[in-house]
């Protein structure tokens, strides 16, 4: 039995370290191809496009929406469920839109959601673009030309960011509604418009503008780097696995820091 | 067989793209019907779609208000604050607060009401809160259901020509955290006083346990002595009695013990008696002054028998010094011996 090579583990974090900002900047520099490819497409090429992306948010959303339903559900019913307890003690009800409106719509919902995306269509992405190397050309994300990446990463982008910030709002639906019925499953003296005015006075049209910018934007991080990390490098068939827990950890990352960034949103209104 | 697989994938997709527009179609549609509701909700709460009136008051500060915050009245929310200025330097009231009240309120609102300015949460928060008129008059008038005028300076001005709108009598507390403030200090006055009060109490209430400690052994004694006394006084209305019996015997002397003790001619013993002693006293005297005239010659006498001695002793000593240095007895009288501390002479 060797003993542990301690020198070589070193060696490996000292190499990670030098090795992430190129990383970082290699993630970038592909990101901004991805985006520009997704959105500057010509005309001839649009209906392609608009077809494959229509088949990505088939199988990236619409086929998400029972499980995204049921997180939903589960959501709004754990969420009234714990504040009904609580704020009855307290004889404050009234507060039970606010507490949905802070927990449910500006925060839970949308990161939820980008969990689910990439947990499911986000990993999809990258064993599927892992996968088309092992039949034909190994392609690089740093090498891909123009009509690759419409072909391959634009319609992942798209679809995406469109199943997500539509899950989202389903999900964020899904969950008001459900926590209503707890409620009056629970007996709470709350009727259909007083819960409804409750929300829309705890809202603000920021809420609004941020939820559907955080959901669309959620999407594009995790598609973006789910494709970065399918076509990172030719993959053999046991590194797919590792790609594609390396992929959901860097999206959630992601969407998590791009979360506090649109934080900022709140202070400045 | 080539023909049929196109058209089904054909069909296929088209089916895919139409459910995919249901479900974007749907998700936006229930992001816009959120919004739309909150609108409409949010114009409802705060009267954007109705017409509103512009007031103004003057505040000595503006601590805790802020613009947007509601104006109540009767409980309910009319309005908001709109502006916050401060008005130029010596000014009576610093503070120029606006705010407009939306309809059907500012029909409660006449030419006496008042702007009160309460505290508002635990945060040193403050809010304004509009009283409704009680014998003033209207202070907007309308005409089909359009503010047209406003009563400005004992006038009706028209509402386009209003530069601030209809002024309102402020009623304006300090900050809880001023009033709260004003009250700490006042307490740390006033505690040193409060502390020599409470002092003082205390042995005031010492004092008084042990005053009522002795009262009570006072109280008790008292009854012990009143007990006592009700024989003594019992006793005593004989005592009176027999007294009564006594002096009624000594206004009269001719009877038992006043004719006993105080004889009938006692006064003319008594001057005859007097008589004969100052005679004797008299004599007495006389003879007194000769002794005392005897013993002032013989003291004289004895002056001059006292001057013949003190001549004799002189004359004596005068003899005795002059035997001394007579030479027959001069050896009788020895010269005086030197100090006796002298050294003792040695045998040669």
């Amino acid at each position: 039995m060797n003993p542990p090579n301690t020198n070589a583990w070193i060696d490996n974090v000292g190499q990670r370290t030098l090795g992430a900002p190129t990383g970082f900047w290699n993630r970038v520099r592909f990101g901004r191809a991805a985006v520009a490819a997704t959105f500057l497409v010509p005309k001839a090429d649009r209906a392609a496009l608009r077809a494959a992306t229509a088949a990505q948010v088939w199988r990236c959303g619409v086929r998400q929406l029972p499980l995204v339903s049921f997180v939903g559900l589960a959501l709004g019913v754990l969420v009234i469920g714990q504040a009904v307890s609580l704020l009855q003690e307290v004889s404050a009800q009234r507060y039970m839109g606010t507490v949905m409106v802070m927990v449910v719509l500006r925060e839970l919902g949308p990161l939820l959601t980008a969990f689910l995306v990439a947990a499911r269509p986000g990993t999809a992405v990258v064993v599927e673009l892992g996968a088309m190397q092992f039949g034909g050309q190994p392609v690089k994300a740093d090498r891909l030309g123009l009509r690759a990446l419409r072909e391959l990463v634009a319609p992942r982008v798209k679809g995406l960011a469109v199943a997500g910030f539509c899950l989202t709002i389903y999900l964020i639906a899904v969950a008001l509604v459900c926590g209503y019925v707890m409620a009056f499953v629970q007996g709470v003296p709350l009727r259909l418009p007083e819960y409804a005015g409750q929300l829309a006075d705890a809202m603000h049209w920021l809420d609004f503008v941020l939820i559907a910018l955080k959901a669309g934007l959620f999407g594009v991080v995790i598609a973006v780097v789910s494709c970065y990390h399918g076509l990172e490098r030719m993959l053999r068939i046991e590194e797919l696995p590792a790609a594609t827990t390396r992929a959901m950890v860097e999206g959630l990352g992601a969407c998590v820091l791009l979360d506090a960034v649109l934080l900022l949103g709140y202070l400045i209104r | 067989m080539n023909e049929v697989q196109p058209m089904h994938e054909e069909v296929k997709a088209r089916r895919i793209e139409r459910w995919v527009g249901v479900f974007v179609v749907m998700a936006v549609l229930l992001l816009l019907a959120g919004f739309g509701y909150h609108l409409y909700h949010t114009a409802q709460r705060k009267g954007w779609l109705l017409p509103r009136a512009p007031y103004f008051t003057l505040l000595q500060s503006a601590e805790g208000l802020n613009i947007g915050d509601p104006i109540t009245m009767m409980g309910f929310n009319i309005g908001e604050l709109t502006t916050i200025t401060a008005e130029p330097p010596g000014s009576d009231n610093k503070v120029f607060i606006g705010f407009t009240i939306r309809q059907p309120y500012y029909g409660y609102i006449w030419t006496d009401s008042k702007v009160l300015v309460t505290a508002s949460g635990l945060l040193g928060g403050r809010r304004l809160e509009v009283t409704p008129g009680k014998t003033g008059g209207a202070t907007v008038f309308e005409e089909h259901n359009q503010i047209t005028e406003l009563w400005i300076h004992d006038h009706r001005v028209a509402i386009d020509k209003v530069k601030k709108g209809v002024h309102l009598q402020p009623d304006e507390d300090a900050a809880l955290t001023a009033r709260a403030e004003k009250l700490l200090g006042q307490l740390e006055v006033a505690l040193p006083n409060i502390l020599a009060i409470t002092n003082r109490l205390n042995v005031v209430l010492d004092n008084t346990s042990v005053l009522l400690t002795n009262s009570s052994a006072l109280v008790v004694n008292l009854h012990q002595a009143t007990a006592q006394l009700a024989p003594v006084i019992s006793n005593a209305a004989g005592i009176t009695a027999n007294l009564r019996d006594v002096t009624g015997n000594l206004r009269d002397p001719h009877g038992s013990l006043g004719e006993w003790v105080l004889p009938v001619d006692l006064h003319t013993n008594l001057n005859a008696s007097l008589v004969t002693l100052t005679a004797g006293l008299n004599d007495t005297l006389l003879n007194l002054a000769a002794i005392t005239g005897n013993l002032n010659s013989q003291v004289q006498s004895n002056d001059q028998m006292l001057a013949g001695i003190s001549k004799l002793v002189v004359d004596t000593d005068n003899l005795v010094q002059g035997l001394k240095k007579h030479w027959l007895l001069r050896g009788v009288f020895p010269a005086p011996k030197p100090g006796t501390n002298a050294p003792p002479k040695t045998a040669r």
